[in-house]
């Protein structure tokens, strides 16, 4: 369902010249829903959940738990130590200086950081942007209005 | 609606259905986490993202500062799509 949210606000983010990513522990050989559309976005694979511990998210389900997970579908890769670390749903806002300017961690996963507020953070960093680095916004203005000129004449 | 409306609602529905073990595995799950500490740990506004190379589903790298030249970098943290389905499939 996050994915889900992400895929409708893409296009506004990429309009505002900002990337949208999704990081997930969970190896693309080992998803469920396969039939499930792949959003305009990259889903990038965290194996053993490396970046979430350097990002000091990363937790290990509870023993409870791991059945649950189990029952559910969850498959570590074959022939892979299975360390059952998980992210908590955490979202970043990065600029082009590699600070994060906004964050929201949460331990529930059915909070997460709404839609609408990061298109206006991503806004905001935009319109900054504009002011502190008008060669960079123009190129990379321009560059995405060819990339649009090619998609347009491939259709 | 918003988001966490959509997911809560979803969230009390799968509740209503399942296995009160289940139930209180999750809350139980929930209440150490936040007990942990892990949330004062985190990674936060203010500090450095941690560079990073990671293969698509098409196993291409991506690295972040190579995005970064192009603007901000929204970066969302997800368990897998099992996940989504984990209530549901331990109903009674």
């Amino acid at each position: 369902m996050e994915l889900a949210a992400l895929t409708a606000i893409h296009d506004q983010v990429k309009g505002l010249g900002a990337t949208l990513i999704g990081i997930s522990p969970q190896a693309p050989e080992s998803r469920i829903r396969c039939d499930a559309p792949e959003p305009p976005f990259p889903l990038l694979f965290d194996a053993g959940a490396k970046l979430a511990r350097r990002c000091r998210i990363a937790f290990a389900v509870s023993d409870e738990l791991r059945p649950i997970y189990t029952a559910a579908g969850r498959r570590p890769l074959p022939g892979v130590h299975d360390n059952w670390l998980l992210p908590l749903p955490a979202t970043y806002v990065v600029e082009w200086t590699g600070e994060v300017v906004f964050s929201h961690i949460n331990t529930d996963y059915t909070n997460r950081l709404e839609p609408a507020d990061i298109i206006t953070v991503v806004a905001h960093l935009a319109r900054r942007m504009d002011r502190e680095r008008p060669h960079r916004v123009r190129r990379a203005a321009s560059k995405s209005a060819a990339r649009g000129d090619a998609a347009s004449v491939n259709r | 609606m918003s988001l966490n409306t959509q997911m809560k609602a979803l969230k009390h529905a799968a509740e209503a259905g399942a296995l009160p073990s289940v139930v209180g595995a999750f809350r139980r799950a929930e209440m150490a986490l936040r007990q942990s500490g892990i949330l004062e740990r985190a990674l936060r506004a203010g500090e450095r993202m941690p560079e990073f190379t990671l293969p698509d589903t098409r196993a291409r790298a991506v690295a972040l500062a190579r995005l970064l030249l192009r603007g901000p970098v929204v970066v969302s943290f997800y368990r897998g799509d099992w996940a989504t389905i984990v209530r549901w499939s331990s109903q009674r």
